[in-house]
């Protein structure tokens, strides 16, 4: 049984009557990534404050047990990279890191030292007394993800950590993202980069205009999909398509020469399926599978958006 | 609230300001140029008027001649009674023969008025020439009327009063000044402060970097370490003010000498405090509502417009210190500040005046501190839009983290 590091129970956080989070729970183990997905307006970020307390909750709990038993909220072992980031622009790196680190209750000294290592790891130690405005963007994101971490939170929020980054950037982020979680960090990533999610995230919470929409690893997530992906090539058709087109659990049907692909609902017995197709065409391939976490994603919040106030 | 927080947030906040160059400037280039602006003119002045004119005095009446050379004496005008006529020696003039004729006629002597014919009008002062023609005039005048100098000294002799108090206390001008500059300089430290601090929370609104603090410790912490560090800020540019002032003031004026009344000073301490605390958070709580730095500026000037308002109404309560509107301004707790500091100044104020409107202002500003932090920690996360009135509202009537 995984430990828990952070329970949240029905919290809700209204903007006026506006809900913004709307009774969402969700748990985050120790030593996991865990990816709280949702598309833009869905909450997620105001959902982020209150559990860092940062806002306070219209209603709901937000729990924390850092040895075991639950406790405070203590800022000084959470790691934050909001998604509206930024730091002193005219003051020095080092000296932004060090004030930050204070914050966390890092002495200056050992913050200083712990800075200089990781400018030295992000190939910026030639930029530890510039002012942060000389940097490029590139380099004030690594800056900013050294301010989230040099403190060695045990929990680390990264509100959309991958936004603006070019595609270098992006694997090392990537890979300090599982570093964290190897070195013993649980992690809470909210990001829009499904790929990168499904590659980190051990588990996943989906939400949608304020509400829980999905929530487990990422096999029961994709498991729990009414819908798998089916691709079929062939020499010769002989009704096939015919046959497709009358079946009510097919979606999204695309025939392309000959090959042609669906979404199949899985209340259709594959074997059964495989059976039939295989007596109205030629078969030279035919593939079943699940669904990418993208297109669950797109299924889930059915292409809307919901407007946020935050 | 953790003190180790608000420790952090002072030190950073008094580092980075104490280097700014808006610091430097008003704390150091602007009183410099303040005094320069003050003493050049007076300086550039009175080396001008050291420089010798040659002035002729061309009397048509004869009866000026001696008393004019007495009273010009030992001036800057050095005069030269010349006779002929008026156009041959303004040419003279012109040609730089001397810098300018004096002429005076008969009907000079009744009217008092005469002509001065000068090389250039900018390098000559006509006022100054004025002042010592009078007293010789008058001394002719007096000699016509048969009033003897003596007599005339007699009847014009001024008339003073001295005025001490029953305890003894002499009237003393400067004792009353020092203090009231001594106050002022304290509030225009205070409102420049409470603009950088102003400036700060929009910066820090404005580059995001709010919401990372904001992880770290709570809004009244940062609120907490950003008013100390600003407050501290303004007592060092205070105490360079006066070392500074009091130092160059020493070449000129002996200070001991002026008797200061330090327990007036004293006094002046609680509302410099809690009129700065009540003022800071008013600028905070205002700049956390604020969009960006230009509506920032002109919120502060509107701000700094509440507390300022005595000042504008300097003249009665200057006046009339322990006058009904002087005092009831003194009980107002946004206008007790400034209207304390001149009054302190300008009179003696009942000890249980001070001591009742320090309390009121104790309580006000603790409220204020209150209400401030809620403003400022429900705005600080509105980035894209100032706060509306009615979120502000909004936001006072309801307890924050």
């Amino acid at each position: 049984m995984p430990e828990t590091m952070l329970e949240v129970r029905n919290l809700s956080r209204y903007y006026n009557s506006f809900p913004a989070v709307d009774d969402i729970s969700f748990a985050v183990h120790k030593h996991e990534i865990m990816g709280f997905l949702g598309p833009n307006g869905a909450g997620k970020t105001t959902a982020i404050r209150v559990i860092l307390g940062i806002l306070p909750p219209s209603s709901g709990t937000v729990q924390f047990f850092w040895d075991g038993a639950p406790g405070a909220r203590a800022k000084q072992r959470i790691g934050y990279l909001p998604e509206e980031r930024g730091l002193y622009d005219d003051a020095k790196v080092l000296d932004s890191l060090i004030y930050l680190a204070a914050l966390k209750g890092v002495s200056p000294a050992q913050a200083r030292e712990r800075a200089l290592r990781w400018l030295e790891t992000m190939d910026l130690g030639a930029y530890a007394h510039h002012k942060l405005e000389k940097l490029s963007k590139g380099m004030q994101q690594k800056v900013q993800f050294i301010a989230t971490v040099l403190h060695q939170p045990e929990l680390v929020v990264l509100d959309e950590p991958f936004s603006g980054l070019d595609p270098i950037n992006q694997d090392l982020f990537k890979n300090l993202i599982l570093e964290l979680r190897n070195q013993g960090s649980t992690v809470l990533l909210s990001a829009h980069q499904m790929n990168v999610v499904q590659e980190l995230c051990d588990r996943i919470f989906l939400i949608n205009k304020g509400k829980p929409v999905l929530y487990g690893t990422l096999e029961e997530i994709r498991d729990q999909h009414p819908e798998n992906i089916v691709e079929i090539r062939y020499a010769e058709e002989k009704g096939l398509l015919e046959y497709l087109r009358s079946l009510e659990h097919v979606r999204e049907l695309h025939s392309n020469g000959n090959a042609v692909q669906l979404k199949l609902n899985t209340a259709v017995d594959p074997n059964s399926f495989l059976e039939q197709a295989g007596r109205l065409c030629t078969v030279k391939s035919i593939k079943i599978e699940k669904p990418s976490l993208h297109e669950i994603f797109i299924h889930a919040v059915g292409g809307g958006n919901a407007n946020e106030a935050s | 609230m953790k003190r180790a927080n608000v420790a952090s947030v002072f030190k950073w906040e008094f580092r980075k300001h104490i280097r700014s160059p808006l610091f430097l400037i008003f704390t150091f280039l602007v009183p410099a140029i303040m005094a320069i602006t003050g003493f050049l003119p007076g300086f550039i002045i009175e080396r001008m008027s050291v420089a010798e004119k040659a002035l002729w005095v061309l009397d048509e009446t004869g009866q000026m001649v001696e008393i004019l050379d007495a009273a010009l004496e030992d001036t800057k005008f050095k005069a030269e009674f010349v006779e002929g006529d008026v156009e041959d020696l303004t040419a003279q003039v012109s040609e730089g023969a001397a810098d300018g004729l004096l002429h005076i006629v008969p009907a000079s002597l009744e009217t008092g008025e005469m002509n001065l014919y000068v090389r250039d009008i900018r390098d000559f002062s006509r006022s100054e020439l004025e002042q010592l023609l009078q007293p010789a005039f008058t001394q002719y005048r007096l000699g016509v009327t048969g009033i003897s100098p003596q007599e005339f000294t007699f009847i014009l002799a001024p008339i003073s009063v001295r005025m001490s108090s029953v305890s003894g206390e002499e009237e003393n001008v400067l004792s009353f000044i020092i203090p009231f500059f001594a106050g002022m300089i304290l509030f225009v430290s205070v409102l420049f402060s409470g603009q950088i601090l102003m400036q700060s929370v929009i910066k820090e609104k404005r580059n995001r970097i709010v919401e990372i603090l904001l992880s770290s410790l709570s809004a009244l912490e940062l609120l907490a370490g950003k008013i100390l560090a600003f407050g501290a800020l303004a007592l060092l540019q205070i105490a360079i003010w006066i070392g500074v002032g009091a130092t160059v003031a020493s070449r000129f004026v002996d200070l001991s000498a002026i008797g200061l009344d330090y327990t007036q000073l004293l006094y002046a301490l609680p509302y410099f405090f809690l009129g700065y605390l009540l003022l800071a958070t008013l600028f905070a709580a205002v700049a956390a509502t604020m969009k960006d730095a230009e509506s920032g500026s002109q919120a502060h000037g509107l701000v700094i417009m509440i507390p300022m308002l005595p000042l504008f109404l300097s003249a009665p309560i200057m006046m009339a210190p322990n006058g009904v509107f002087a005092r009831v301004l003194s009980f107002i707790p946004v206008f007790t500040p400034a209207a304390m500091l001149m009054r302190l100044g300008a009179a003696s104020i009942p000890l249980w005046e001070v001591v009742a409107t320090s309390l009121i202002l104790l309580v006000a500003t603790v409220f204020f501190l209150k209400l401030g932090a809620r403003v400022y920690q429900g705005s600080l996360l509105k980035f894209d839009s100032a706060a509306s009135i009615k979120e502000i509202l909004g936001m006072l009537t309801k307890e924050q983290l």
